[in-house]
């Protein structure tokens, strides 16, 4: 990071997030204000909010692991890695050493973009409290994709392979879970008919549990799902989903499980880190 | 073993009458051994390195040296046997070897975009050295190392000479009284490899006790007053040039300049056990000074007694030496060009 790379991605990571919403902004909401309706403009910009946050996870998805997934490998690559080993440095300060700057990088990434919420801001489309929790929620992805990247930089010899890897879980964790889930969805048939068909009370419980484990465990799901209970029923940590026998499940808003779930692993992961990092070759 | 005591030493050393002075175990390897699932890199090493010793370990590509280095380092877990550095094991002390030990790889490691000051900066701070220090210490390093010049420079951009006495530096970082090398010397031109010679005779005279792996003989035979040879993962011989002579090649050359009286002096020579090989070239400059060569087996004693013999007959010796050891010679009798 002490070359003008930084400087580099985090002026293209604004400009990216500039152009994307300038444009969106200056092709619609002429037009919103001519109608005049207040709520068409406050859904506009929800559509704001929703895709500043969206370029975020596909930013953080991207550039968090790519960080820290050379880490270690690449010490090993260019020879310097022994030369660390036969320090007093423990294996604990070199993990995190790497790991922590990394993050940090990816937090002012996040950081400088939370002014560009202001127009969404303005017009109803956010409210601070979304801010701060959109902002927790990619903070703490950044955290967990950065260590998914350390651990493959200490377990893997070489760095195009450690990125590789990291790259697949990411994509497949903010991208390819939803789809799953959506072919799963369709399949079920629970998009078209508006419910569980054909299933029993313990079936359809089972079934819902999943469908929340499955949202909770998505950077995306946790996302939308936290959203779309606070926009339906006015709460940031609870939801109720009415079942076929008249009762009501209630569900801890995704975001909860999603931050502990990720936290854990983030934990976990850099815990494994130095463990890799720190016995003498085998 | 961590210290020499008297039983370490020969009948001989106390009939000269020397003075044992009790030396550190500045390394130790006990039954040290490393194997890769069949094969064997390292088979049963023991070996004694003495504080204050110029070590070379010398063998053939594949031999075992940069195994055993790694063990000793720490870097690497011996499938038996153990590696202590001045008392403490590598495998069950290591943070207490590491403050003992400087290590520089047969590869070079750099930061391309660090400088000098900058590459030394980072290690010593790797090393818990304090930041105060840092500053005076990495002027010391650079000025002792001859960097002094290059101190603002990319490291990247230094000569492969340069860039080996940046590695020493670092070694010596947090003043380690034990220094392993592996194979400092590989690769430099010949003007480099001698700054490098004389850096490590200095760093010896500093009180450093070194252990370095070569391939280089002369090197060796210049400036190591101890050496070890590994062939195949076992250790072949070790000790002085002088005990490793002895081991390797049990007779030596000797030659004896004469006056006059040359027959009489090989006769003398015949008489005793051990001698063989009996040459008398003749000079061709037209001296009147006369050679003797011979190889001869036996004691010092027994060389002693020769020469006691030549001058009691009354026989004009003018010199009377034995041959330098040729390091490669040596190298050769004793290996035999296995590769694990």
């Amino acid at each position: 990071m002490r070359s003008s790379r930084s400087f580099i991605l985090l002026s293209v990571h604004l400009l990216i997030l500039v152009l994307a919403i300038g444009s969106t902004y200056l092709l619609f909401f002429s037009e919103l204000t001519r109608t005049g309706n207040l709520e068409d403009r406050r859904m506009f910009g929800k559509g704001l909010f929703g895709l500043l946050v969206w370029i975020e996870l596909v930013m953080v998805s991207f550039v968090a692991p790519a960080l820290t997934s050379g880490a270690i490998s690449s010490e090993r690559e260019r020879q310097t890695y022994d030369l660390l080993r036969v320090t007093l440095l423990p294996a604990r300060q070199l993990v995190l050493g790497k790991f922590l700057p990394g993050l940090l990088f990816v937090i002012l990434l996040l950081f400088t973009s939370i002014p560009l919420q202001g127009p969404a801001y303005l017009i109803g489309g956010a409210t601070w409290q979304e801010i701060i929790l959109s902002t927790l929620l990619l903070v703490v992805t950044a955290a967990a994709f950065s260590a998914l990247g350390m651990l493959f930089s200490s377990l893997i010899r070489h760095t195009l392979i450690a990125t590789a890897l990291s790259y697949a879980i990411t994509i497949f964790l903010v991208f390819g879970i939803p789809i799953i889930a959506m072919i799963f969805l369709v399949l079920f048939g629970v998009i078209f008919t508006g419910g569980f068909p054909d299933s029993t009370p313990g079936a359809e419980q089972m079934l819902i549990f999943l469908g929340w484990l499955l949202v909770s465990i998505t950077p995306l799901g946790a996302m939308i799902g936290s959203e779309v209970i606070l926009m339906d029923q006015q709460n940031y940590f609870l939801g109720r989903l009415p079942l076929s026998n008249g009762n009501q499940a209630v569900l801890v808003s995704p975001w909860i499980p999603y931050l502990v779930i990720y936290l854990l692993f983030t934990f976990v992961a850099i815990r494994l880190s130095v463990q890799l990092v720190k016995p003498p070759d085998k | 073993m961590l210290y020499r005591t008297h039983r370490d030493y020969t009948a001989p050393d106390i009939q000269r009458g020397c003075v044992i002075i009790l030396r550190m175990n500045a390394i130790e390897l006990v039954g040290l051994s490393k194997s890769y699932g069949k094969r064997r890199a390292v088979e049963n090493l023991n070996l004694q390195v003495f504080a204050g010793d110029i070590f070379g370990f010398v063998g053939p590509n594949g031999s075992g040296k940069t195994t055993t280095i790694r063990m000793i380092a720490g870097l690497l877990k011996p499938t038996a046997g153990e590696a202590f550095v001045e008392g403490y094991s590598a495998q069950k002390s290591p943070r207490e070897v590491k403050r003992r030990v400087g290590y520089m790889p047969d590869s070079f490691g750099i930061y391309p975009d660090l400088k000098v000051w900058e590459y030394l900066d980072f290690f010593s701070a790797c090393y818990g050295i304090e930041e105060s220090r840092r500053h005076s210490l990495i002027e010391e390093l650079t000025e002792l190392l001859d960097l002094a010049h290059r101190r603002e420079d990319l490291v990247d951009r230094l000569s492969r000479g340069l860039k080996q006495r940046l590695s020493l530096a670092r070694v010596l970082i947090h003043d380690p009284q034990v220094l392993i090398l592996d194979e400092p010397a590989a690769g430099l031109d010949p003007r480099a490899r001698i700054e490098i010679r004389a850096l490590l005779q200095e760093l010896s005279r500093m009180g450093k006790t070194i252990f370095f792996s070569t391939h280089i003989l002369s090197d060796v035979a210049q400036i190591c007053s101890r050496v070890g040879i590994i062939e195949a993962g076992s250790l072949v011989a070790a000790g002085s040039l002088d005990e490793l002579h002895l081991q390797v090649l049990p007779s030596r050359r000797v030659e004896i300049t004469l006056l006059e009286q040359i027959d009489a002096a090989v006769s003398v020579i015949k008489g005793i056990s051990g001698a063989s090989n009996i040459e008398t070239p003749v000079e061709s400059n037209g001296s009147e000074r006369r050679k003797i060569f011979f190889e001869f087996e036996g004691s010092d004693q027994e060389l002693s007694s020769l020469l006691t013999a030549l001058v009691t007959n009354d026989i004009p010796v003018l010199h009377f030496r034995e041959q330098e050891h040729d390091i490669e010679e040596m190298f050769m009798r004793a290996t035999q060009g296995i590769v694990t």
